[in-house]
C-alpha cells in the first residue's frame, strides 16, 4: 500500500520535472524578459522583476502596430476560410455528382503543396498583380493554405449527421440552402470553431509567406517585424525577448484554452 | 504540421469523397426534364464547391502553373528571354544542389528520430496513471504552439556566447562552444531546437493512440509473462502502427520543408552549413536576386514533395 503510493508519487514528480525541463527553453525567455536590459547577469539571486522591457517595446517600437497587422491578416484568413470551407464541406458530404472524387482529391493535393515551394510562385504572381503589402491578400493566402484542413474537419462532422435531418427539413419545405443554414450549420459549429483555431494559429506562426509578400516595413506582420527588430538591435536582448513573449501570447493562450477539445476533434478519427 | 493534422482528421477506411450511403429528400429531382436537372446540379456544385476552388486556384493552382511556365525564361532587367531548360541545367550542375539535398536529409533524419523518440518517451510516461497530467499536458504543447520566430529567438538566446547552454556547459565541463557560428555545430544546434519544437505533436498523437489500446490486451500479455519492453514492442507498437505510419510519413515531409526555424536562427549559414533546399530557394530569390533559378528550384522541390507524398496519400486511402 505505502509502496504503491510512494511509486505513484514518483510518477507524479517525474511527470512534473519532465514537463518543467521541456519548458526551460521558453521559460528562460519569459523569465529573462522581466530582467531589465542586463539579461546575461549570471545569477538569479539579484533578480528583481521589472516591466521596463515591455514598456519599451509597447511605447517605442513598431511591434504593437505590427501586432495589429498580423491580426488583420489572420482574421481575414478565418473570415474567408470558414464560410468557404463550410460550403465545400457540405458539398462533399451531401451532393452527388460525377467528378466529386476528383475535386476532393484536388483539395487533398493542395494541402501537400508546401509553402516553401509555393513562395516563389506566389511572389511572381504578386509582382504580376501588384498585390504586395496587401494584408487582405495575405489573409487569402493563409485561407488557401489551410483550406484542406478545414474542409476535412468540417466534412467529417457533416458525414456524422444523419440524413434523416435533411429529410425532415425537406418535408417541412426547406430548400437546400435553408436546410443547410437552419438545420445543419448549427450542428457543425464545433468543427468550424476547431478549424478556425487551427487556421488562426497556423497563420499567426507564418514567417515565410509574409516576409516575401509584404515588402513595406509599415505593413510587416509581427513575425517579420520581430526578426527585423532583432537584426537592427542585436544587443538589446531584453526588448527582443519581451517582444518574443508578446508574439507568442495569441497562439499559446488559444492552444492552452482549446487543447483538450482540439485533440478530441482531431484525433476522433484515428482510433486503432 | 497542418497537413499531418488534416490527414489524421480523416476517418480511416473511407474513400476520399467519403460519400454518405444514401440520399436525402433534398436530392429528389424536381419537375422538369433531364437537361434542366443537370443544369441545376451544375449550379449546386458551383455554389457549394465553387468558392473553395476559386480560392485554391487563385492562390495555389495558378501561381504553381505560372511558375512552371516562367521557369523556362531568363528574367533580366525586366525583359524575359526564353531559354528552355537552362535554369534547370544550371541547378543540376551546381554542387550546391547536391550539398543542399544532403543537408536536407541530415536535418530531416535528425529531427525525425529525435521528435519520434522524445514524443514516444513522453507519451509512455504520461500514459501512466497520473493525477497532474491534465495540468501538465497543456504546458507540454507550448513548444508546438510557438511561432517559428519565437522558437528561433529563444534558442538563439540559449545558444549565445554567454547564454544558458554555455553557462551550464562552462560550469560542468569548462567549455563554451560557439554554437550557431560554428559550421560543424550549427546543424546539430538547429536540429535540437527543431526536435524541441515538434516533439509535442508526436507526443499528442502517440498518446491518443496508446490510450485507445484495450487494457485487456496489455493485461493478457502481462499474464503470459511479457515484461514492459516486450509489451511495448510486441503489443502496443503494432496496435498503433497505423497512427505511427501516418504521423511519421507526413511529419517527415513537413520537416523536410521546414523553413522558419532554421532560417531565423542561421539564414542557412555559417558557410552554408544549414542551407537546406527550402532556404536555398529563398536565398536564391531574395539574397542573390536570381528569381528565374529560384522558380526552377521551386518546381524541382514541388516535384520531389509530390513524388514522395502522393503515394503516401494513396497508401492511406487503401489502409
Amino acid at each position: 500500500m505505502t509502496l504503491s503510493k510512494l511509486r505513484q508519487l514518483g510518477v507524479e514528480v517525474t511527470g512534473a520535472v519532465v514537463a518543467l525541463v521541456m519548458l526551460v527553453p521558453f521559460l528562460w525567455t519569459v523569465i529573462e524578459s522581466f530582467h531589465g536590459s542586463d539579461v546575461f547577469a549570471p545569477t538569479l539571486s539579484v533578480f528583481r522583476p521589472t516591466l521596463s522591457n515591455y514598456r519599451y517595446v509597447l511605447l517605442h517600437t513598431q511591434i504593437p502596430k505590427e501586432f495589429l497587422n498580423s491580426l488583420v491578416a489572420c482574421a481575414t484568413a478565418v473570415m474567408i476560410g470558414m464560410p468557404v470551407s463550410c460550403l465545400a464541406a457540405y458539398g462533399y458530404s451531401r451532393l452527388h455528382f460525377r467528378g466529386k472524387a476528383v475535386l476532393f482529391y484536388g483539395v487533398l493535393v493542395s494541402q501537400l503543396l508546401p509553402a516553401t515551394a509555393m513562395v516563389i510562385p506566389l511572389y511572381r504572381v504578386w509582382s504580376l498583380a501588384h498585390a504586395f503589402n496587401n494584408l487582405v491578400a495575405l489573409g487569402a493566402v493563409y485561407a488557401a493554405f489551410n483550406m484542406a484542413l478545414a474542409v476535412l474537419l468540417i466534412r467529417n462532422f457533416f458525414d456524422n449527421i444523419p440524413l434523416a435531418l435533411d429529410d425532415a427539413a425537406a418535408i417541412d419545405g426547406c430548400s437546400r440552402g435553408q436546410a443547410f443554414w437552419y438545420v445543419l450549420r448549427p450542428l457543425v459549429t464545433p468543427a468550424v470553431a476547431a478549424s478556425a483555431v487551427f487556421v488562426f494559429v497556423n497563420a499567426w506562426q507564418d514567417y515565410l509567406l509574409s516576409s516575401s509578400l509584404v515588402t513595406n516595413s509599415g505593413d510587416f506582420t509581427v513575425n517579420v517585424g520581430l526578426y527585423a527588430f532583432e537584426g537592427a538591435f542585436t544587443t538589446n536582448w531584453g526588448a527582443i525577448l519581451a517582444s518574443a513573449v508578446l508574439v507568442s501570447v495569441p497562439t499559446v493562450v488559444t492552444f492552452a484554452l482549446a487543447q483538450r477539445y482540439l485533440v478530441r476533434v482531431v484525433s476522433g478519427g484515428v482510433k486503432g | 504540421m497542418s497537413s499531418v493534422v488534416a490527414e489524421l482528421g480523416r476517418p480511416p477506411k473511407q474513400g476520399p469523397a467519403g460519400a454518405p450511403p444514401s440520399r436525402s429528400e433534398l436530392d429528389r429531382t424536381p419537375r422538369g426534364g433531364r437537361g434542366r436537372g443537370r443544369w441545376r446540379a451544375l449550379g449546386a456544385v458551383a455554389t457549394w464547391i465553387g468558392p473553395s476552388y476559386l480560392v485554391l486556384l487563385a492562390v495555389m493552382g495558378f501561381p504553381a502553373a505560372w511558375n512552371v511556365a516562367i521557369s523556362f525564361f531568363q528574367v533580366s532587367y525586366g525583359s524575359n528571354r526564353f531559354i528552355g531548360l537552362a535554369n534547370y541545367g544550371q541547378i543540376l550542375s551546381s554542387g550546391q544542389f547536391y550539398s543542399s539535398l544532403w543537408l536536407t536529409l541530415y536535418w530531416t533524419a535528425g529531427v525525425f528520430v529525435g521528435q519520434f523518440l522524445l514524443g514516444l518517451a513522453l507519451a509512455l510516461l504520461f500514459n501512466r496513471r497520473m493525477r497532474i497530467a491534465r495540468y501538465l499536458k497543456p504546458l507540454l504543447i507550448i513548444p508546438w504552439a510557438l511561432p517559428g520566430i519565437v522558437t528561433a529567438t529563444s534558442w538563439t538566446f540559449l545558444y549565445s556566447q554567454d547564454g544558458l547552454v554555455n553557462q551550464v556547459l562552462g560550469a560542468l565541463f569548462g567549455i563554451a562552444p560557439t554554437w550557431l557560428s560554428s559550421p560543424t555545430l550549427a546543424m546539430p544546434a538547429v536540429i535540437i531546437a527543431g526536435i524541441w519544437k515538434g516533439a509535442p505533436f508526436y507526443f499528442l498523437m502517440i498518446l491518443a493512440g496508446l490510450q485507445s489500446i484495450p487494457k485487456e490486451l496489455v493485461e493478457a500479455a502481462q499474464v503470459d509473462g511479457a515484461n514492459r519492453l516486450r509489451v511495448l514492442v510486441s503489443v502496443e507498437m503494432p496496435y498503433i502502427s497505423n497512427i505511427l505510419a501516418v504521423t511519421s510519413v507526413l511529419g517527415l515531409i513537413w520537416t523536410a520543408n521546414y523553413f522558419d526555424g532554421i532560417y531565423l536562427m542561421t539564414q542557412g549559414g555559417p558557410i552554408n552549413a544549414t542551407l537546406t533546399l527550402p532556404i536555398w530557394i529563398y536565398n536564391t530569390a531574395f539574397s542573390d536576386f536570381n528569381i528565374s533559378e529560384a522558380s526552377a528550384l521551386s518546381v524541382i522541390l514541388l516535384l520531389i514533395v509530390l513524388a514522395l507524398s502522393v503515394p503516401a496519400l494513396r497508401q492511406r486511402r487503401r489502409a
